[in-house]
């Protein structure tokens, strides 16, 4: 698996790399610390990258320098990097420019995993983009803004999972799996149930309906998932709610709870000018949002046909 | 697929707003006096200024856009249009980007530090107006970006040495490093080859009117106003800062250590900087005859046989997209002069200026630096001066003004709106150092621009007339 977590501004949140950090040691995973640096005018750009190389020869610590080392002292602190016999870390290659077109400092984790400190300058969402463009992540680590529009582009348009991490939910616990009947509800569910596994977290299940006639059928469909978690030995419960998704996970969710949803049916040129029922939910409720996006064909659905 | 058409669309939409504005323009009725394709390229010209405040996409492609635009509305005939894009000017700015980026290549900051606190002693105060004089002077002739590069790690050494001796950051760090911003963003109007600013308005003089300046007949006119600035530019950064009286004895010490360890120079350093001074010499002694360009083309060829520069050099520390920019400026500055637009903006204004009676003097002066303020504050240096150095010679023309005076208060007014750590690549540079706070370049901007306007206008009522 790999894992990217982006950081921005000088003051970044550690809560979200720690998050990350333990993600990545539970599921043995490749992690990748991004950090975007304010934009520079395209004007000046090339003649501060020679400043910049020039304050490197010179052994003078740049501010995003100053970044990724506070963020290398977090893994060091959490003993996610492999270390020689002397103590020293065990390094790949220093800090080079032009490594798929960004700045890299590449080393290895305890087991083995590749750890990739990243430097690039620009736009955030535009930056993780080019990231996830070149290198196939599992999941992206987000640290929630408090604007909106950040939020609303982040979960729009970055093309792989997402985990926007709020600021009072830095803990999960628990998987609030959101579920309904739809193919990327499946790859939600079914990427919640292997790394569930993984992380040895239990899923709650929230099933929601408009109509009361439909309750039972929900019921049928969360039994079924029960029947999944159990067969992959992770505990689980369910809930079924008549109303909109929006109010039921707000009912449901507190800080304990990571809240699993699939990407939004929803056009995406609608969803653009009006948002959806992802950044709604990421903006009301005070727990940490999974956005799966990437389709996992259907397996899920075989496993969910099949008698328990 | 909806999606990344979306993102694409939304990160490129400064461009179509741009397009649509163009348009908009088209459909407009033409203004008495104007000419249908000084409208149209009016039209680009606005076009540009959006591409360029907005940077939706790569510079470069906002120079071959103009190129487009121009070839589209026959502003030009092809062959004429291929002609605007290359000059002696251009030649100039890729030979001095070249020599610069040799500079740089050469480890001679530590040195230069050395040597400048040997000059100034130990007390603060001097050093800092040790870098202000070696900026303002080394820019003059290198370039802002090249001596900010340099100066920046020699600064940041100092302060980095102070702070391992007194274990806290030193109060007069963001003094000194706006020494470095301040010296370099606004001293490059001292020569020719101190910005491309200079050399765009010596290509447009040369071109558009019968004005020949070369390059020791540049340095007679902007020299003077330089070293009357540097003081003035020292009390600027020295009131704007408070520090304690300190001195920088036992860091001077421990670099004169690390001096001393490092090897001596060697005969490639002293082959770049007789290169250099060469080249300045060829510049000031025959650039009536040879032009610009060519005398920086010999100094870059020789330190290529040389083996002081490489093409791996030139096209690492060169930056190129910005070169093609300026090639596109120019040629949309010749557009506006010869599709009649300079004329038309140039009329509007001198009428401007006769209702109040100000056709001459100070108070034409100080229009024309405020506007040189105000576009570059928007679209850099260069920029302004490549948008309005063909209005400004026309309104020369109608008000029978000096063309070398209202050029020279375009140059150095342009070079005065540093406001922001965006305003020019020095501020950058330093900013990007991360140990200055963005708000610090209008407390010091504001009172370094009013000192550069204020001599301005001084040198051009009293000082320039008299050459």
């Amino acid at each position: 698996m790999k894992l990217l977590v982006c950081i921005g501004g000088e003051v970044f949140s550690t809560a979200t790399v720690r998050l990350a950090v333990e993600f990545a040691a539970r599921l043995q995973a490749d992690l990748s610390i991004l950090y975007v640096g304010s934009p520079i005018t395209q004007f000046h750009q090339k003649e501060v990258q020679l400043a910049k190389e020039k304050l490197a020869q010179w052994m003078i610590e740049t501010p995003e320098m100053k970044v990724l080392n506070s963020a290398l002292d977090i893994l060091r602190e959490m003993n996610f990097l492999k270390l020689d016999n002397q103590g020293q870390l065990n390094i790949r290659h220093g800090f080079k420019p032009e490594i798929s077109g960004a700045f890299e400092f590449h080393l290895y984790g305890s087991l083995g995993q590749n750890v990739r400190f990243r430097y690039r300058e620009g736009e955030i969402v535009d930056n993780i983009r080019k990231e996830t463009e070149q290198v196939h992540y599992d999941l992206v680590f987000v640290g929630a803004s408090q604007k909106r529009r950040l939020v609303h582009r982040i979960l729009q348009f970055v093309p792989s999972n997402t985990m926007m991490i709020k600021k009072g939910a830095t803990h999960p616990e628990k998987f609030l799996l959101c579920v309904k009947r739809s193919k990327s509800s499946r790859s939600a569910a079914w990427f919640t149930i292997q790394i569930a596994q993984l992380l040895s977290m239990p899923i709650e299940i929230l099933a929601t309906t408009r109509f009361p006639a439909k309750v039972a059928r929900l019921k049928v469909m969360t039994d079924r998932y029960m029947k999944v978690c159990e067969r992959y030995q992770i505990p689980s419960s369910s809930y079924v709610r008549v109303g909109g998704l929006e109010d039921a996970v707000m009912q449901v969710a507190t800080p304990l709870h990571l809240v699993v949803m699939g990407p939004s049916r929803v056009n995406e040129l609608m969803q653009y000018f009006f948002g959806s029922l992802p950044v709604k939910i990421s903006q009301k409720v005070n727990a940490s949002i999974l956005l799966v996006k990437e389709e996992r064909k259907e397996e899920l659905k075989n496993l969910l046909q099949r008698p328990a | 697929m909806l999606r990344t058409l979306l993102f694409e669309i939304e990160k490129r939409i400064w461009l179509l707003v741009g397009f649509v504005c163009v348009l908009i323009i088209q459909w407009l009725p033409t203004p008495a006096g104007l000419t249908f394709q000084g409208k149209q390229m009016l039209a680009i010209v606005f076009f540009a200024i959006i591409l360029y405040v907005t940077e939706p996409i790569p510079l470069p492609g906002v120079a071959t856009l103009i190129v487009v635009l121009q070839a589209l509305y026959r502003i030009e005939t092809p062959q004429e249009l291929a002609r605007s894009l290359m000059s002696d000017s251009l030649l100039f700015i890729i030979s001095t980007l070249m020599l610069a980026a040799a500079v740089i290549k050469q480890n001679l900051d530590q040195r230069m530090l050395w040597f400048l606190l040997n000059f100034t002693g130990p007390n603060i105060s001097a050093v800092i107006l040790g870098f202000v004089t070696v900026c303002a002077l080394l820019t003059s002739f290198l370039g802002e970006s090249a001596t900010a590069s340099i100066m920046l790690p020699v600064a940041l050494v100092l302060v980095q040495l102070f702070s391992e001796r007194s274990r806290e950051a030193p109060r007069f760090s963001p003094a000194l490093l706006f020494s470095i911003a301040c010296g370099c963003a606004f001293s490059g109007f001292g020569t020719p080859s101190g910005g491309a600013r200079n050399a765009i308005m010596m290509d447009y003089w040369q071109r558009l009117s019968t004005v020949r300046m070369s390059y020791l007949h540049w340095i007679q006119y902007a020299y003077p106003l330089l070293l009357v600035q540097l003081p003035l530019l020292y009390f600027a950064v020295r009131s704007s800062f408070r520090y304690q009286e300190t001195d920088v004895f036992e860091p001077m010490v421990l670099l004169r250590r690390k001096v001393r360890e490092m090897e001596r120079l060697n005969a490639r350093d002293y082959l770049t900087i007789g290169v250099l001074i060469l080249t300045i010499l060829i510049w000031m002694t025959s650039s009536a005859t040879w032009g610009l360009g060519i005398p920086g083309i010999v100094g870059v060829s020789l330190m290529m046989i040389f083996g002081i520069l490489d093409w791996e050099d030139v096209n690492h520390r060169v930056n190129w997209g910005v070169v093609m920019l300026y090639a596109g400026s120019v040629s949309m500055g010749v557009g506006v002069y010869i599709s009649g637009a300079a004329d038309w903006l140039g009329a509007w204004l001198t009428n401007f200026l006769a209702r109040t009676g100000f056709t001459h003097g100070t108070v034409l002066h100080f229009c024309i630096g405020l506007i040189a303020m105000a576009m570059s504050s928007l679209v850099g240096t260069a920029g302004a001066v490549a948008i309005l150095g063909p209005v400004v010679l026309r309104l020369s023309a109608l008000t029978q003004n000096n063309p070398i005076i209202l050029g020279m208060i375009l140059v150095i007014t342009a070079a005065a709106a540093n406001f922001t750590p965006m305003s020019s690549p020095a501020c950058t540079i330093v900013y990007g150092s991360g140990r200055v706070r963005a708000r610090d370049y209008l407390r010091v901007g504001w009172k370094m621009s009013l000192i550069s306007f204020g001599l301005v206008l001084v040198f051009a009522r009293y000082i320039w007339p008299r050459f």
